[in-house]
Parts: structure tokens; C-alpha cells; sequence
């Protein structure tokens, strides 16, 4: 339970920070914080707690994938998001993140076989 | 005194709806195996969805686009931020190591949001093409007198 309190503030932080620097500095300043690292790092101590610091490491390695999936679900955003509806536009990125990353993770599962 | 108040409810607002989006994903992860492939989520965009909707909500579409164009630079710096975090996590252990691989990050999100101001790609809005220039008139010499 306390996990999940943690990773709930953790979520909730980073999200009011992201929405503070965009009251701020501006949206565009804000959009950075959206894909910060702090989720990672709420998921790879609490890991590292439980299960050991190899396992955290391995945490990492899949995070690898999912951020490159992000860059993806940024740019289908920038590229759609004037011409379709909002809710088209989020749906097709969150798929094009989980299309990026997975294909990436069993790509190189592939290769360690 | 309204607008500030407008400005505190959407951070509230943002705040909550990402809590509750991270934890739907940490929900999703945890019921993944093995650990890398849980490891994914933990870079899902739930944050990213939360903001964006509320975004759009209170401030409108203009805000989502610059807001998608700063995150593909924040993403860059995610990708180098876990690729430099896992060996520093095995010399330095998880806390040490995960704080540290924090600069990366700071240091790719502030050169790019400096360097690129349309995002990764230079998304630009479709440019209206300029209007032809038209020909000036021709001033023809007035055509010989007939000699017959």
C-alpha cells in the first residue's frame, strides 16, 4: 500500500511541477517536465529496496525502450493534435509508444537469444 | 486574483490526474513479467496524458502542440538519462546513481529547448506560398511604318 502512495506522489509531483513551469515559463517549457524521470526513479529505488540493485538495473533497461516510444508519442502529438480531435490524437500516440517500445524490447530480446 | 486562482485549480488539477494516471500504469507493470519488460512502463506517457488533457481543457490546442514540442526534447533526454543511469546505478548504487544520471537530463532539456524551438523534427505550421510576382508590362516599340 505504501507503494502505491509513492508512486501516486510521485505522479502527482511531477505533473504539478511540469504544470508549474508551464504557468511560468510557458507551455513549451512545461512539455519538457512530461517526459521527466521521475517515475523511474520512485520505481528503481523502491525495486532497488525490495529486490536488489540488479534488478532496479534491469528496471532501467526496459525504461530504455519506453522513452524512446515517448519521443515517438510526442511527435504523432505535435503532428496531429491541430487537425484532429484531441482524443484521436492522444489515442493514435499512446498506441504508437506501446507499438515503439515493445517492438524495441522484443527486437533486442531477440538478439540476446 | 481570478486568473491566479485559474492558474492554481489546473496545477491541482494536473497534479491529481497524474497521480491517478501513474498509478494505472504502475497497475499495468506490475502485472508484467519479467522485471524489464515492467520496466517499460515506468516510461509509459501517463504523466503526458494527464497534463496534455487537462491542458486542453483549460487553455486549449495551441498549448498541447508547444507543450508535445518540449516533451520530444524531454524524451531525448529520458532515453540518455537511462542510458547513462544503468551503469551508474551498478558503481553507485540506486539512489546515488539515479540522482546523479538527473544531470543528463537537465543538460539535454536545456540545450534543446534553447536549440530547438519547433521540437526534434522543426514542425512547423504549413507556410501559405507566396503570391506570384506578376510580369511587368511590356512596353513594345511601336511596329515600322509600311513603306508600300
Amino acid at each position: 500500500m505504501r507503494d502505491w502512495a509513492v508512486r501516486f506522489a510521485f505522479g502527482a509531483g511531477v505533473s504539478a511541477l511540469a504544470g508549474m513551469v508551464s504557468v511560468l515559463a510557458g507551455p513549451r517549457a512545461g512539455g519538457l517536465f512530461l517526459a521527466f524521470p521521475a517515475i523511474l526513479l520512485a520505481s528503481v529505488t523502491l525495486v532497488a529496496k525490495e529486490e536488489g540493485v540488479r534488478q532496479a538495473g534491469q528496471d532501467v533497461a526496459g525504461a530504455t525502450f519506453g522513452t524512446v516510444g515517448l519521443i515517438g508519442f510526442a511527435v504523432v502529438v505535435a503532428l496531429t493534435v491541430t487537425d484532429w480531435p484531441l482524443w484521436l490524437s492522444l489515442a493514435i500516440a499512446t498506441l504508437t509508444w506501446a507499438a515503439l517500445s515493445l517492438a524495441l524490447y522484443a527486437a533486442v530480446a531477440r538478439l540476446r537469444l | 486574483m481570478g486568473e491566479v486562482t485559474d492558474q492554481i485549480v489546473e496545477v491541482v488539477l494536473k497534479a491529481l490526474a497524474g497521480g491517478v494516471f501513474v498509478l494505472a500504469f504502475a497497475a499495468l507493470a506490475e502485472m508484467l513479467t519479467p522485471k524489464r519488460l515492467a520496466g517499460v512502463f515506468c516510461a509509459g506517457p501517463s504523466v503526458a496524458l494527464a497534463s496534455l488533457i487537462v491542458t486542453a481543457g483549460i487553455a486549449g490546442v495551441p498549448d498541447v502542440l508547444a507543450s508535445a514540442r518540449g516533451m520530444q526534447i524531454g524524451a531525448l533526454g529520458f532515453t540518455l538519462y537511462c542510458l547513462i543511469a544503468a551503469p551508474l546505478l551498478r558503481r553507485w548504487g540506486a539512489w546515488r546513481g539515479a540522482l546523479a544520471a538527473l544531470a543528463v537530463w537537465g543538460v539535454v532539456a536545456a540545450a534543446g529547448y534553447t536549440l530547438a524551438p519547433q521540437g526534434l523534427l522543426g514542425v512547423r505550421p504549413p507556410a501559405v506560398p507566396a503570391p506570384l510576382p506578376q510580369p511587368a508590362a511590356l512596353e513594345l516599340p511601336p511596329p515600322p511604318a509600311r513603306l508600300s
